[in-house]
């Protein structure tokens, strides 16, 4: 060892260098060699985002693509419909509340259930209840029967589209085999075998010399010679094969389908005029009801000028109608927008599905603001704790200790939520002398506060480390100093120390804010996972609602999707997404850091 | 009276802002004490209930066939009288305990009355429920398939449980090959990557793109991580779920750890030490070998350690790259060929928790997998990072220059 040592020296001081590759000694070959390792980190983060946007990228044309059929089948037009049924409908649903509401006032009065029946099944008031139900037998029907048209239409056009695609690869494989020489693959043999033996089964064409098919299918997947013959055979039976899917395609015309769609516009104005003259009766008739309490009468009243907003708008709700377009262009703009800006997340739907982002991103940030407002005032309140205030020994504990927390993986945090907290959550929530809480008693253990508090947990380590790390930063002079003037160690503290590692202490916010954005588990298993804006009206109750999340999302439907797909590559494009928001909260940590954190020491 | 309270000229009252400043002081003790509480609560129950699963009261006081059996389906029977009696009982409670709402609070003798009837029938259950616990059959499914006869319907209400019975021995092992593999590709990787940091780098453009793509990595969600070797190993490359495709994913993962803790134990070494063996005639890549890696070896694997324990404990970026949630066979059982051992999907310990605890009921049947897997996770998670905590702490005693 020591030997070579001597020679290397020689050589570097007194010769020449001898070049062994390409012009390079072996000093620089290893510098280039780990130089190049080192590129493996800006490679990853290259190859990340290629293969995000390699899977992704695909979406917004399908998007696209399906939202111009959802337009050209009259979908579009079938969903104005439907919104004033709906409308109708939850009238109707406001009306059987009332109706719950009466029978359990009439229940606190102390009425036996005869004597309710008898109230609420007089004439007057089943006439009311019901005949309001029933009154929309009419528009129910006329929806569904242009729903049915709408879809039919579309479906056979994607049927098409399928079909076309197999007689592509007919084609594709007539031409490959007519091309090629007389060299099978496994997967022709394959194929070939099955077709033999269909064709035996049926009996249309064959082979010349009166070769029995069904034999040679048998032979001809037990491996046999094939010959120019059975190529021939071959290819017959998929030029046959194309005849017989090129008939199955029916080719539909939006332009005409869409049509008979948009029809009858006439007859469903008369349909509506005919709705509100009888729901007009019923409500009417139901002055003749007496409900006894005020508070229903008042519901009533709401319920009565409901419904003249509800006959309000039908005129602009016709106007609508009558002034939709099939054949209005759809820009690729707006697929990326119904992206952004989608209000539902709706997959596998026979009507339409939709990709919108926006219950996701909710949902994610709904629950990071809880995590945060758990994680900040307790991350750093442990962090100036450990290191302005705790003794020695106790920051010989606690700092290890909460380090330790950071490693707990988040599938067993999720399971805690899942078996114990959640429980508790449940609990609390039912117990008695909560009840004043306006939200309790929860109806799902599982909803954004369990989620949130947990990640919380989560995030407390990060924050604390890097905030204690920050503080630990200062200069001791900074301390002395203005012990030095006189000020006592919690003015000290406050006004010295945390306003100099203020930069430090932010970055470690967003880096917690990170860590909770991008957590997958804790969220799976504990939001509660329904694809939902979170009803924001709610005031605090908003909290406890159970939400899906971006990573969730990406996690649970990952797995059951088809290659390729719409769905799927919605699925990477939220991932895209994620990825670039972890990014961009990263970058901004680090620039906080550098831009505010010079310390002039 | 004035000359106790202000000893000279210039101080004043200080009894309030003291009073105030230890009130402050101990609302930072209480939230850091809340915290420790909140994380201890967690590692005791789990611990706790845990523990029942995997700990013996009989030699040799482990639950082997916990740890090392596959998983199975439990098949439950219930004694059907008891079953039923206890129902009724169930029903009564609810019965009398909803009365107990409608009484007023002024009536002492209603309330005494119905307390007292509620506390013989709390009693009666738990007798009845002792009773069951002797008389109910428990079967995996290997012991089921053996069965000439299953027990009479007419005695025994059946039950089972996906998943509950058996052990987690695969997922036990495939967690094992997962983390070192991956840990391995990582090592090598990022010290490499490392060394050419803290040892070759000038500052410049290149370095500082590396540096911040190494920040930016550390910060990119694991569930990303799985979304991109799902496009690239699993998809592009072909390789399917398999262990191969979940290393390389880990790896890519666990890089900015060990990248970032290698580098910085490498640059802690003095520039002497270098300079010396320089002086001495030795080349670059000699000083390197003999000088630094050496010194900066305990503080390397301190930060692979770490790194281990982050990557043992994702479960996102396995979830879809190399994790089944039910394989029948070990790893190195049924192979066709020798390279089939890494395109092969394996069993591991989290997506096994994720599987258990949302995929079937909980009950008491299901509790002791559900736990006990969790334990058993967080006992080897906990080992690594706490054996790396203990280790830095070592390290950083025994190297100061």
């Amino acid at each position: 060892m020591l030997s070579r040592k001597k020679t290397d020296s020689c050589t570097t001081s007194f010769s020449h260098r001898k070049s062994i590759l390409l012009g390079l000694d072996s000093d620089s070959i290893i510098k280039k060699f780990f130089g190049s390792t080192a590129m493996v980190a800006i490679l990853v983060l290259g190859l990340i985002t290629i293969f995000l946007f390699k899977e992704g990228a695909g979406f917004i044309g399908l998007y696209h693509k399906s939202l111009k059929e959802y337009r050209l089948s009259g979908l579009e037009y079938v969903d104005i419909l439907k919104e004033k049924r709906e409308g109708y409908a939850s009238l109707t649903r406001y009306l059987n509340d009332i109706k719950a509401e009466w029978i359990n006032a009439l229940r606190a009065e102390g009425l036996t259930q005869s004597e309710i029946n008898k109230q609420v099944m007089a004439p007057e008031a089943k006439a009311f209840f019901f005949g309001y139900m029933r009154a929309g037998g009419e528009i129910r029907s006329f929806v569904k029967d242009k729903m049915d048209l709408a879809i039919a239409s579309r479906d056979q056009h994607t049927t098409n589209e399928n079909l076309r695609e197999t007689l592509n690869n007919y084609v594709a494989q007539i031409k490959r085999l007519k091309e090629s020489a007389l060299s099978w693959s496994e997967e022709n043999r394959n194929t070939f075998g099955l077709r033999l033996r269909e064709a035996a089964l049926s009996g249309s064409i064959g082979y010349d010399e009166g070769t029995d098919m069904r034999q040679r299918a048998e032979e001809v997947q037990q491996g046999a010679q094939l010959n120019l013959e059975d190529k021939e055979l071959f290819i017959k039976l998929l030029e046959q094969e194309y005849v017989k899917v090129e008939r199955m395609i029916q080719p539909v015309d939006f332009s005409i389908t869409v049509k008979e769609v948009v029809a009858d516009q006439e007859a469903y104005k008369n349909i509506l005029i005919r709705l509100e003259k009888k729901l007009n009766d019923i409500i009417t008739s139901s002055n003749a009801i007496t409900f006894g309490s005020q508070s229903i009468t008042d519901r009533i009243d709401r319920f009565k000028d409901l419904n003249a907003i509800f006959f309000n708008q039908s005129a602009i709700h016709l106007e609508t109608l009558a002034s939709w377009n099939s054949t209005k262009e759809v820009s690729v703009w707006h697929a990326i927008g119904a992206f952004i800006r989608g209000k539902d997340w709706i997959t596998a739907s026979d009507q339409q599905d939709w990709y919108g982002l926006l219950p996701l991103l909710s949902g994610s940030l709904l629950i990071s603001l809880i995590a945060l407002f758990f994680a900040i005032p307790f991350g750093i309140g442990a962090a100036i704790y450990v290191n302005q205030i705790a003794g020695s020994v106790e920051r010989n504990f606690i700092k290890p200790y909460i380090e330790f927390v950071s490693a707990i993986p988040s599938v067993v945090i999720g399971f805690f939520g899942v078996v114990v907290f959640g429980e508790a959550m449940r609990f609390l929530s039912q117990s008695e002398f909560l009840h004043w809480v306006p939200f309790f008693p929860l109806q799902e253990r599982l909803n954004a506060f369990t989620a949130g508090c947990l990640l919380a947990l989560m995030a407390i380590p990060t924050i604390f480390t890097l905030a204690e790390d920050a503080l630990n930063n200062i200069p001791h002079h900074f301390k002395e100093a203005s012990f030095a003037i006189g000020a006592t160690p919690l003015q000290t503290t406050l006004r010295v120390i945390i306003p100099t590692a203020l930069s430090g202490i932010i970055s470690a916010v967003m880096l917690g804010f990170g860590r909770v954005i991008g957590e997958t588990m804790v969220v799976l298993l504990c939001a509660g996972n329904r694809i939902k804006i979170p009803d924001f009206t709610d005031g605090f109750g908003v909290f406890f609602e159970p939400v899906h999340t971006m990573t969730g999302i990406i996690a649970q439907e990952m797995g059951e999707v088809v290659n390729g797909s719409l769905h799927y590559r919605a699925l990477f494009m939220v991932g895209i997404v994620l990825f670039f928001v972890s990014l961009l909260i990263n970058y901004s940590a680090q620039r906080v850091v550098k831009k505010y954190g010079k310390l002039e020491s | 009276m004035t000359t106790k309270n202000k000893p000279h000229l210039f101080s004043y009252d200080l009894s309030v802002k003291r009073k105030t400043e230890g009130v402050i002081k101990w609302l930072f003790r209480i939230a850091t004490y809340i915290v420790i509480l909140a994380a201890g609560y967690l590692f005791a129950n789990i611990i706790y209930n845990g523990s029942k699963a995997v700990f013996n009261v009989r030699a040799p006081f482990i639950n082997i066939d916990f740890l090392t059996q596959k998983p199975q389906t439990l098949h439950v029977y219930e004694p059907k009288l008891i079953y039923a009696e206890l129902k009724k009982i169930n029903a009564q409670q609810v019965a009398l305990r909803s009365e107990l709402k409608g009484l007023s609070l002024m009536d002492d003798i209603g309330v005494a009355s119905i307390k007292s009837k509620l506390k013989t029938l709390e009693q009666k259950y738990e007798e009845l429920d002792a009773e069951r616990k002797e008389g109910r059959l428990l079967f995996s499914d290997t012991e089921y398939r053996k069965l000439d006869q299953t027990p009479f319907s007419e005695e025994y209400t059946y039950s089972n449980y996906a998943y509950s019975g058996g052990g987690i021995g695969p997922a036990i092992i495939g967690t094992c090959l997962l983390v070192f593999g991956s840990i391995a590709i990582a090592l090598t990787l990022g010290i490499l990557c490392a060394i050419y940091l803290s040892e070759y780098s000038r500052p410049g453009r290149v370095l500082r793109i590396i540096r911040l793509s190494v920040l930016n990595l550390s910060g990119v969600p694991s569930i990303v991580f799985g979304l991109f070797g799902f496009g690239m190993f699993v998809l592009f490359f072909g390789w399917g779920v398999s262990m191969i495709a979940g290393w390389f994913t880990l790896a890519i993962m666990a890089l900015p750890v060990v990248i970032t803790a290698s580098e910085e134990s490498m640059r802690a070494i003095p520039k002497g030490f270098r300079e010396g063996s320089l002086a001495l005639g030795a080349s670059k890549w000699t000083s390197i070998r003999t000088n630094v890696i050496p010194y900066a070896l305990p503080g390397i694997l301190t930060s692979s350690i770490m790194g281990i324990a982050r990557v043992a404990g994702e479960t996102a970026p396995i979830m879809f790259t190399a994790a089944f949630a039910l394989r029948d066979q070990l790893p190195w059982e049924g192979l066709n060929e020798w390279t089939d051992f890494f395109f092969q999907g394996v069993m591991a310990l989290p997506y096994h928790i994720y599987v258990v605890s949302s995929k079937i009921p909980q009950n008491e049947y299901t509790r002791d997998m559900q736990y006990g897997a969790a334990f058993v996770f967080l006992f080897i998670v906990g080992f690594f990072a706490l054996s790396s905590i203990v280790l830095r702490a070592r390290v950083r005693k025994k190297y100061k220059w």
